[in-house]
């Protein structure tokens, strides 16, 4: 049985601000995951606005430097690779092309030696509910769908992992349902880990099997919570349950309104 | 709060001409003020024969936009660079920063007296000119592109200079074609000046005989052309940017 094994040891990262002061953005950031290749997971790190979510994700994927080490499967990341990709939170797609175009776009231009064929992204627009809205463009459609572009794009390259920045944060109560459902869907179906930062307890206990909590200034894991589903669905009473263990993780922390709550 | 117009600029501008024919056709003919409209149709055949209006013309056009298209392609083909950091860079950024507290004419002077009435010093003087500002533009445009929009690509081992030239470049292209129509009118005040005072051929040139004649109705009549053309040029550029350039 292969796993993927993401390993993150001593991360940290700092700028120089106007000033010339340093500030620390990450601090001392461990993560041990290890996810069966065979089953896929999503893994949530819930965080106020301002922790720094979006520059862990950043140096997961390989696109901002660090100190520390981050490995995949025991290979050191140093660089972007096809093997984790980064979803930003809004504003990634190409007006000037269609839904297809923009799923096609990165291999249309990319260099990369393994380029799909064709007929898998037929495969891919179907299995995230484009089918039939391949020739509209993005600005015809409404955000669910251009999240579905997103997830799209990334899935067509079977990465091992996907990181996605607050991607569920603008979207509507319905939607939102319907891009949860089509994650996990999209999980058992793809065997992919994906790692979701998010500001809404809620929404990551009802998403994820695992949630790392994390600090703000200087942004800091402090706890790991496993959620536990006997039937695979949670309802609300296991929701309340969680919500209380997350909140009394935060007031632990000096931190009394951390996050968003409802959905 | 913004009132809206009641007339549109055609409506005045017809509404313009006729008040002009009406007063100056029919009720002050003769006056030192401004020429009568038929005067001015007949010295478009003075502008033909007497001033060579086309070749002076064409010389003209030629260096306005044959600059304009050298500078366009040159700046497809630094993109990369232009959007960078680099010494070309510092070059673009340091000539756009001196034009801002140095008049061009002065840098038009200096090229005539070193070649002068050369022609292409003219067109060298118009590239220059259009290719700084473009750069700086295209520059300028570049960096404020939202970084979402881009900031996932690397993760699809996309490099930076792809990124540039297949996102950066073409997002940018609807404001640059808004600029062009800017720049259109900016090199023709250029160019005409760098005429008026090299003596070579041109549409300055025509403008200094027309002056040292004192032909008031040949030089209603270039204004008339070089407004007919300025706008048919900017219509163009928004036809184009209409119709390919939708985002």
């Amino acid at each position: 049985m292969s796993e993927i094994i993401l390993d993150i040891k001593n991360l940290g990262k700092s700028f120089l601000n106007d000033s010339g002061l340093k500030h620390i953005v990450l601090e001392n950031i461990n993560l041990h995951l290890v996810v069966s290749s065979d089953s896929g997971s999503i893994v949530s790190i819930l965080a106020p606005f301002g922790s720094g979510k979006t520059t862990l994700l950043k140096i997961i994927a390989g696109i901002e430097k660090y100190e520390g080490v981050i490995s995949l499967n025991n290979k050191v990341i140093t660089s972007p690779s096809r093997k984790i990709i980064y979803i930003p939170e809004k504003h990634n797609f190409l007006p000037w092309l269609n839904v297809r175009q923009n799923i096609e776009f990165p291999e249309t231009i990319s260099e990369a030696k393994d380029k799909i064929l064709s007929q898998k992204i037929d495969e891919v627009i179907h299995n995230v509910g484009l089918s039939g809205y391949e020739d509209f463009y993005p600005s015809d459609i409404y955000s669910g769908f251009q999240l579905r572009i997103a997830l799209a794009r990334a899935i067509l390259i079977k990465p091992k992992i996907i990181l996605m920045d607050d991607i569920l944060r603008n979207l509507d109560g319905e939607t939102r349902q319907e891009i949860v459902k089509l994650l996990k869907e999209l999980t058992s179906q793809y065997k992919i880990l994906f790692i979701l930062s998010t500001t809404n307890i809620t929404e990551s206990i009802q998403l994820s099997n695992r949630i790392y909590l994390m600090t703000k200034n200087p942004g800091r894991i402090f706890k790991e919570i496993n959620v536990f589903r006997d039937t695979g669905s949670i309802n609300s009473e296991i929701i309340t349950r969680y919500k209380d263990e997350i909140e009394m993780g935060f007031k632990a922390q000096g931190m009394f309104q951390p996050v968003l709550v409802s959905l | 709060m913004y009132k809206l117009r009641k007339y549109s600029n055609w409506v005045i501008i017809i509404g313009l001409l006729l008040l002009w024919t009406i007063l100056f056709e029919l009720i002050l003919p003769v006056n030192s003020v401004f020429p009568k409209p038929s005067i001015v149709m007949q010295s478009f055949n003075d502008l033909l024969n007497k001033y060579f209006l086309i070749w002076n013309f064409l010389s003209t056009v030629s260096a306005i936009y044959t600059s304009m298209f050298i500078s366009v392609v040159f700046i497809w083909i630094l993109f990369p660079h232009i959007t960078g950091t680099n010494f070309l860079t510092d070059i673009v950024m340091s000539l756009e920063w001196s034009s801002r507290y140095i008049p061009g004419i002065f840098l038009s002077m200096l090229f005539i007296y070193w070649f002068p009435k050369s022609e292409v010093t003219k067109f060298i003087f118009a590239t220059l000119i259009s290719f700084t500002s473009f750069s700086y533009r295209a520059k300028y445009l570049a960096e404020n592109v939202p970084k979402e929009l881009t900031s996932w690509l690397p993760s699809f081992e996309i490099s930076s200079n792809q990124i540039k030239r297949n996102v950066v470049w073409k997002m940018i292209q609807p404001k640059l074609f808004d600029y062009l129509i800017k720049q259109n009118l900016y090199l023709w005040a250029s160019v005409v000046i760098f005429e008026y005072m090299n003596l070579g051929l041109g549409v300055g040139t025509i403008l200094r005989n027309i002056l040292l004649y004192n032909d008031l109705s040949a030089l209603v009549m270039m204004l008339i052309l070089i407004t007919i053309f300025i706008y048919s040029f900017s219509q163009l550029i928004k036809f184009i940017k209409n119709k390919y350039y939708f985002w």
